[in-house]
């Protein structure tokens, strides 16, 4: 179990005050809460980019990351298949990722040839190829269409199924698709307010969330 | 295409017109020793070029800059880079080159001739002017590097080779073509400026002084014309030496 322990963060403002959360392994844990929130950060610190003021996390010491990043991080120079593959030299799992993200015409395409969503899937291509042991997504699906959006997500799942993953996004929809447990996370103060498997959302929880009740 | 043409047009009508005016202010002023008319500066020129001394001086001066420059760029990007790497060194190396930015060229090469050989100076003043220009670009483009893409590097566990090829290159890259381009210009400028008071053998600078003493004006001219012309294809041909070897989309 991967377990943020009383986290204190601040810039210039205080973001964590003795903030806690654990992500279960070998499944995907979806993080929704509002913009601004300290989500990437949490990111952040998991990687080790960022370390919190006060407190630990548990669970990642040996541990290797894939990320999606919020931004797409992407080498303009090279093409989409240069891209994916600096983070393995398996010709034939890139043609099947690839092939998951409907990218096998575009993949000698440069990046700067590429619409905004043909960039996210890239990033996330290139998430996909590493074996890692935790991938992180950071709001992976930003600009893909709905309909690829749904087929991609479906074939994500079973490609990544058994491993840990830690999804952060603000759709509840494609939070509710993908994992396999959900935590809403709240501003002002940063906490955990609800902890659900999927199977236990229903049609009130989702229009509740919608609605900002929750 | 069409607007290429155009813009070429321009161009030429543009020193059209600045060489008619030279030659109307040489008409006015009726002295070829002050300033020589286009034909007399013509004649000197052909009648020079058709020497094998003429060549010789050439290659050997042309030799001695892009010695200096060549030498300037791989110590300049190698600095820039451990300057990058190390605060230490930039600390270090910082102050001397700021010095050697600041300092007027006439007293490194009066110094130089103290220190070596008189043929050996144009391509050490050539070194000393590029390399700090060369240091202080390359160094702004490390600087600006995406930390983004350094971070995405970590996480995919690039090797140094690959963080080089696929960040650093093509992040530094508009860096040091300007400062190529730029430095180019100044080892010419600088390294004839040291032929001309180091005076070596076989060399434009020599050539020049020569002109000066025996008031040589239309050869000075004509000297002076070489310089701007090789300086010019120098120039375009580095340009499309880096577009060849850094072909970026």
């Amino acid at each position: 179990m991967i377990c943020f322990n009383n986290i204190f963060k601040a810039y210039e403002k205080p973001v964590f005050s003795d903030f806690g959360m654990c992500l279960n392994e070998g499944v995907t844990t979806s993080l929704l809460g509002p913009s601004g929130g300290g989500k990437t950060t949490l990111i952040n610190m998991l990687l080790g980019f960022e370390k919190p003021d006060k407190g630990s996390i548990l669970g990642i010491e040996n541990k290797s990351f894939s990320v999606v990043f919020q931004e797409d991080r992407l080498l303009e120079n090279f093409t989409v298949k240069e891209n994916i593959m600096v983070s393995s030299n398996d010709e034939s799992l890139c043609s099947k990722v690839l092939e998951l993200l409907g990218m096998q015409n575009t993949a000698d395409l440069y990046i700067n040839e590429l619409s905004g969503g043909m960039k996210r899937r890239a990033a996330i291509g290139r998430c996909l190829l590493k074996n890692a042991d935790i991938y992180i997504f950071d709001e992976p699906f930003k600009g893909i269409d709905e309909a690829l959006k749904k087929n991609i997500i479906n074939s994500m799942k079973k490609y990544l199924k058994g491993k840990t993953c830690f999804l952060v996004t603000h759709d509840i929809d494609e939070a509710i698709l993908m994992s396999d447990y959900i935590k809403i996370m709240n501003k002002n103060p940063v906490e955990i307010i609800k902890d659900v498997s999927v199977n236990e959302i229903d049609s009130k929880f989702i229009e509740d969330f919608k609605n900002g009740i929750l | 295409m069409k607007k290429d043409r155009k813009e070429f047009v321009s161009k030429a009508v543009s020193v059209l017109i600045w060489v008619l005016i030279y030659q109307a202010i040489s008409c006015f002023i009726g002295k070829s020793l002050l300033v020589p008319t286009l034909g007399d500066i013509l004649r000197a020129f052909i009648g020079m070029s058709t020497s094998i001394e003429f060549w010789s001086t050439v290659f050997f001066s042309l030799l001695r800059v892009v010695i200096g420059f060549v030498l300037a760029v791989a110590a300049g990007v190698v600095l820039a880079w451990f300057s990058y790497q190390y605060n230490l060194v930039y600390n270090f190396v910082y102050p001397v080159l700021s010095v050697i930015k600041a300092a007027p060229v006439a007293s490194f090469i009066i110094l130089a001739l103290l220190w070596m050989n008189s043929g050996h100076v144009p391509a050490f003043i050539a070194f000393l002017m590029v390399l700090p220009m060369v240091w202080s670009n390359v160094l702004q483009g490390f600087k600006e590097t995406d930390y983004k893409l350094l971070e995405m590097a970590d996480v995919f566990n690039f090797t140094a080779k690959r963080k080089i090829k696929m960040i650093y290159i093509p992040q530094v890259m508009p860096y040091f073509k300007t400062a190529c381009v730029t430095g180019l210009g100044f080892a010419w400028k600088s390294g004839i400026a040291a032929e001309v008071i180091s005076t070596p053998k076989l060399s434009i600078g020599r050539k020049l002084y020569e002109s000066k003493i025996y008031i040589e004006t239309p050869e000075l001219f004509a000297w002076t014309l070489t310089v701007i012309i090789l300086s010019i294809i120098a120039e375009k041909a580095f340009k499309a030496l880096l577009n060849r070897f850094t072909k970026s989309r």
